[in-house]
């Protein structure tokens, strides 16, 4: 596989929201805005590249029998210097993500990406890896922050259209699921059709 | 690498060790930028809602209990002038529960601004007394309670309802009407004016002193200053000022001993517990405070009743509770290291 | 009476999986057979009230005193993946047939964000160790409840004429989105 067709797999071919249907407990809670939907991806981004940098590094050094566990503690290390970096210099955003910050430690997006990529590739692909994949995250997280956003608030990126509110049920829970799986339909027909 | 016992072993410790590390200097990176950002963010609340002021007004603060709620009052300095006040207050009304504003005045009680702390009412009804400019904030902004029916028009009052969300609205007025009371008994009733030490004294005595002796104490590398306050030529009691190290930080109090050595009172100067649990322990009648005044100290047992201890816990704080006890134990420590310097001469 | 309302919201107002996002994977994944549900739901209880009265105890015992909070995230899910273990082989050597049947949802357990996110939410709420306790067990009851009624709409959804396009997971989400909206009536009781 060429470096450009690891990178852009994570974007279509295998999302990991629509395709692979990882991570979705952050795609449905954290998408309530375009802008809190994105902060979300990237901040999953940086763990997922990082992480797959790291675990590549030491693949070779880590017994088979206890990767899980140490794979673990390399994810966790790096949510929580996450979590303190954002803590200490984007507090808006860190208070707004909340709990779904430490969350990314479960995230089964980046224990499946060191598992399935990185604890088999070199540094360099396992990075590209992780940005194609966080890059689609990212995408698809910002793509369905943007519709509850524009449905139920009227406005995109905090950008107001409409005068009033919105169908408020988008912002609500069960708005998060209908919407996902109407973008999911139209994902699916769109990705069939490219075929 | 082979999946040996010794590798196993030695591989999980080496990660783990240069993950412990690693997050010590981010931590000790982030620590500072962290405590700012959340100081910041309650001077920006503040200065929001409240005249301009040049002091800090956090360190200037005295909260009052209203129906067992911790309302906390800010005051807002412009030189030596009073600027204004910020009161944090809250309500348990609301449609989804409580709800927490903060509500800046003039000095005279004219509201200049209401911002919501947090809240969880409902998006798109209650959610709007959050927005600028709603009715809820017009109703109340520039004019002074004192000369408003603190009550939506519904109930006959002068504040405008937000359509369709009438709960919401009069949980809102329910806290505006308790930060005012809040604000009445500070800034129209007495409170503390020159040294906020010497008050402090007098309260946890009982008694106003007419001269006392200091002196500090040692223990451990802790230091605790005893104040022994007479009256006229008898002693009136002891005051231990003890800033402890316990739970989230620091607890610093003035426990006043009889001179038998009974507990007289106890005032927390300064803490640095969760705003709403800690300001518990603020409360001079909190529970903890209660089951140990005018008990011999020389007697207590120093955990909570279910333990088989003599103190109360404070319900819905008991960590804080904990903490509190254990600072004043710590006083009656330096108290009692004080006493037997004193008997042994 | 205090525990009461605690009880009520964890497993109907606040219900971990239609009203707060966690625990998604399994109920979407898991979902589709009652009884698996139910096996899954029981699995969670247990490593869930058991995870938080550990993470309390770490918490208050550990990590405040030496003031190590910051370590929070990695000892919670050390603490969880170890619970998952020993669960696993405790259950091998006393039911192996319950063992068999749970099969590979077991370990998933350990990333269940459900699990990690209670016991991260009940040191954010500051509740006490029986608040803790009783809070972490309704939210699993809740989490067993959102799951078994989920697999009873997908047994019946199965046997139903899908647009092919929505067939499996969209249709899911829609009726997953349905319930939730159900269980926004639940938000007037506390």
């Amino acid at each position: 596989m060429s470096k450009l067709q690891i990178l852009t797999k994570g974007i279509f071919k295998e999302n990991p929201s629509f395709v692979l249907m990882l991570g979705m407990c952050p795609t449905l809670g954290t998408t309530t805005s375009a802008i809190n939907g994105m902060g979300m991806g990237i901040a999953t981004m940086f763990v997922l590249v990082m992480s797959n940098i790291v675990i590549s590094l030491v693949k070779n050094l880590v017994p088979g029998k206890i990767r899980i566990p140490a794979y673990i503690v390399i994810i966790a290390t790096l949510v929580t210097v996450l979590q303190l970096l954002m803590e200490a210099y984007v507090p808006a955003l860190y208070e707004t993500l909340g709990v779904f910050i430490p969350l990314i430690v479960v995230n089964c997006i980046i224990l499946g990406r060191a598992e399935a990529f990185a604890s088999k590739n070199n540094v360099v692909d396992s990075a590209l890896d992780g940005l194609g994949i966080g890059l689609g995250f990212t995408m698809a997280l910002t793509l369905l922050g943007a519709v509850r956003e524009m449905l139920g608030a009227g406005s995109i990126f905090g950008f107001k259209f409409v005068a009033g509110d919105g169908i408020l049920l988008f912002v609500l829970a069960p708005g998060a699921f209908i919407a996902l799986g109407y973008l999911l339909v139209i994902f699916n027909k769109l990705t069939s059709k490219l075929r | 690498m082979k999946s040996t016992l010794l590798n196993m072993v030695l591989v999980l410790l080496g990660i783990t060790l240069v993950s412990a590390t690693t997050l010590g200097l981010v931590y000790g990176v982030t620590k500072e930028p962290i405590d700012l950002s959340k100081g910041a963010k309650t001077t920006n609340a503040l200065s929001q809602v409240m005249p301009p002021f040049d002091n800090d007004p956090s360190t200037d603060t005295v909260t009052c209990i209203i129906d067992d709620m911790p309302i906390k009052v800010y005051k807002g300095m412009s030189g030596e002038t009073v600027s204004g006040y910020a009161v944090e207050t809250m309500t348990k009304n609301g449609f989804s529960g409580e709800f927490r504003l903060m509500v800046g005045m003039k000095p005279d009680g004219e509201i200049f601004n209401i911002e919501v702390l947090q809240h969880n009412e409902t998006p798109g009804l209650g959610s709007k007394m959050a927005d600028p400019d709603n009715v809820l904030l017009l109703s109340f902004q520039g004019k002074n309670p004192k000369n408003l029916k603190m009550s939506v028009r519904k109930d006959g009052g002068d504040i405008d309802v937000i359509t369709a969300s009438t709960i919401s609205s009069r949980a809102y007025v329910d806290a505006v009407e308790r930060a005012y009371k809040a604000f009445e008994s500070v800034a129209l009733g007495s409170e503390p004016e020159e040294d906020e030490d010497v008050d402090y004294l007098a309260a946890v005595l009982n008694a106003s002193p007419t001269s006392i002796v200091e002196e500090n104490i040692t223990i451990d590398a802790n230091e605790a200053k005893v104040i022994k306050a007479m009256g006229d030529s008898t002693v009136l009691g002891y005051v231990v000022d003890v800033a402890s190290k316990v739970g989230k930080g620091v607890i610093r109090l003035m426990v006043g001993f009889t001179p038998d050595g009974y507990i007289s009172n106890v005032a927390v100067i300064e803490h640095n517990e969760d705003p709403r649990y800690g300001a518990l322990i603020e409360n001079p009648d909190n529970a903890t405070l209660s089951s140990l005044k005018g008990t011999k100290a020389r007697d207590i047992k120093w955990s909570f009743k279910p333990d088989g201890g003599t103190a109360d816990a404070i319900s819905g704080a008991t960590r804080t509770s904990r903490s509190y006890l254990q600072s004043i134990q710590n006083a009656f420590m330096f108290y009692q290291a004080y006493i037997d310097s004193k008997t042994e001469k | 009476m205090e525990y009461f309302i605690i009880i009520i919201a964890a497993i109907f107002v606040n219900n971990i999986v239609l009203a707060q996002f966690l625990g998604i994977c399994p109920f979407l994944g898991v979902s589709n057979k009652v009884s698996t549900s139910l096996g899954m739901g029981a699995a969670v209880t247990f490593v869930m009230a058991l995870a938080s009265l550990a993470a309390y105890l770490l918490q208050y015992e550990v990590l405040v005193p030496l003031k190590i909070e910051y370590m929070q995230t990695i000892v919670f899910i050390l603490v969880i993946a170890t619970l998952v273990q020993m669960v696993e082989i405790i259950l091998k050597k006393v039911s192996p047939a319950l063992y068999q049947a749970l099969g590979v949802f077991l370990p998933l357990i350990t990333t269940n964000c459900a699990v990690l996110g209670v016991a991260i939410l009940l040191v954010q709420k500051e509740y006490n160790l029986g608040q803790s306790v009783v809070f972490s067990t309704a939210t699993a009851i809740g989490f067993t409840l959102a799951l078994v009624l989920f697999a009873g709409i997908r047994e019946r959804l199965d046997m139903e004429d899908v647009p092919k396009s929505m067939k499996g997971v969209p249709i899911a989400l829609v009726s997953a989105g349905i319930l939730a909206m159900a269980f926004m009536g639940f938000s007037g009781l506390v």
